[in-house]
């Protein structure tokens, strides 16, 4: 594998997989080791490695399995509020889908215009409503329609040209 | 003809096709056009974004890619780096020395114990607590802590050996119990990792680790008085009695339990500021209170009946 194949995964992989194995994990400084050691390793072995036939497949499954190493190395039990375990979903061909789309939505609300973003993100993600952003921002309720649909137009925009 | 039949018929007909369906079907209403931007957005998972963030990809990039530098190394180079790592050696035995010679050992017997470290930390130490500072940023402990460390400029971490495994911090508030059977740290403010046998766990502000057998258990501090006996006040605000037990026994670190007949103390609800001392003080109020009885056998402390 030459280093623009490497770099290529590396871009289009790594921020899913750190968010993936937080998931995974429920706890973020593990998470970025665990990806770091799967792309570390790919690349020391990188002049015996062939291109991967499936990296997408490849990338998720070896994050996953190296998730589950660190779990089991660290007996580690995480609880949830109501004392019950939390359950780590297997590896699963539509998971690493979802989590590529998420990927590719996050970086097309990433390059919306400022006001357009942080309106979208306080309506879509955090889940405001049009009054309380309205009211927190000081703005018209109708411009803050405006600006989610503009959001939802850039991002399809975005998406059909990736 | 409805959203998901055009939808169906767009996918298996051909370009042209498709053109002058989505022409027919744009031409039928406004209302279509209202439901076809509605499935676009519901196509998108924007609400499960939640959580999701941007780790550092370039920096990330970098550190797997730079290889180490080789070079190759004069023979007269090969024994200047020798002889500058036996002086470094030397110089750093001294320090070492120096530092060993630093030590403290500050034990609280009979009282709750206050005490500033030379860095600007606190550390409240509890009743038969023992604690060794090294004079700088590194303490062990055995029995129960609380520390306010003091963050430093230059990033220097602060750490507590305990019992079992070891805590680093840089600047936080946090409570340490560290006994031959019970581990645990409960962090207040900032965030701490725990480290033992190769193992590690970041723990945040508002939650506890505790040691269980040979597992690590986090979870949330749910009572209110979880520091409470570094402050030497416990409070209570309308707390079921079971509750309020439980923490009367971690601020007096005694073994205190309910009898498994009673069932009815969490109906009970108990209003009061606590500052007294011990917990023999503490068991006669609850006694005026909820006409409590109790019995002492060895260091456990077991109430037998009660009344609301």
């Amino acid at each position: 594998m030459d280093k623009e194949t490497f770099r290529y995964l590396f871009d289009t992989y790594y921020n899913a997989l750190c968010n993936y194995a937080c998931l995974t994990l429920g706890m973020n400084d593990d998470a970025e080791d665990v990806v770091m050691e799967v792309f570390t390793h790919i690349w020391d072995k990188r002049e015996g490695l062939g291109d991967l036939d499936n990296p997408k497949a490849y990338l998720f499954k070896s994050v996953y399995h190296k998730a589950m190493e660190k779990i089991r190395a660290k007996k580690l039990v995480i609880v949830a509020l109501e004392g019950e375990k939390i359950v780590v979903p297997d590896y699963k061909e539509e998971i690493a889908d979802d989590y590529l789309l998420k990927e590719k939505i996050f970086q097309s609300i990433r390059q919306l215009p400022t006001q357009c973003r942080v309106i979208f993100v306080k309506s879509k993600i955090e889940g405001m409503s049009h009054k309380e952003i309205a009211q927190e921002m000081q703005i018209a309720v109708k411009t803050i329609e405006n600006q989610i649909t503009k959001a939802f137009k850039l991002i399809r925009k975005q998406l059909n040209t990736i | 003809m409805n959203l998901r039949d055009n939808i169906n018929k767009l996918n298996e007909s051909d370009g042209r096709k498709q053109a002058d369906l989505i022409q027919m079907w744009k031409n039928e209403a406004s209302s279509n056009l209202q439901s076809m931007k509605a499935e676009w957005e519901g196509q998108l998972p924007v609400d499960q974004l939640k959580g999701y963030q941007q780790y550092p990809v370039a920096e990330a990039f970098e550190k797997i890619t730079t290889e180490p530098y080789h070079k190759v190394v004069p023979m007269w180079r090969k024994w200047a780096v020798a002889a500058l790592f036996t002086g470094l050696l030397a110089v750093s035995g001294l320090y070492l020395y120096q530092r060993a010679s630093a030590n403290v050992t500050i034990v609280a017997e009979a009282a709750i114990h206050h005490h500033k470290l030379n860095d600007g930390s606190e550390v409240t130490l509890d009743k038969n607590t023992r604690l060794d500072y090294d004079g700088e940023r590194a303490v062990a402990i055995a029995g129960r802590g609380f520390f306010k460390v003091a963050k430093k400029e230059s990033g220097a971490s602060f750490t507590v050996e305990l019992n079992k495994g070891k805590v680093t911090v840089l600047g936080t508030r946090f409570s340490v119990t560290s006994l031959p059977g019970e581990v645990e740290v409960a962090v207040e403010e900032g965030r701490v990792k725990y480290e033992y046998e190769g193992r590690s766990i970041i723990i945040n502000a508002g939650e506890r680790m505790k040691l269980s057998e040979q597992d690590i258990v986090s979870s949330p501090i749910l009572s209110p008085n979880q520091f409470s006996w570094s402050a030497q006040v416990l409070e209570f605000k309308n707390t079921p009695l079971d509750r309020a037990i439980q923490d009367i026994g971690r601020h007096f670190h005694q073994n205190l339990s309910l009898a498994t007949e009673i069932k009815s103390a969490g109906k009970c609800l108990l209003t009061t500021r606590i500052t007294s001392e011990n917990i023999d003080q503490v068991l006669e109020e609850l006694k005026l209170l909820f006409q409590i009885q109790y019995h002492k056998s060895g260091d456990r402390y077991v109430i037998t009946s009660m009344k609301c």
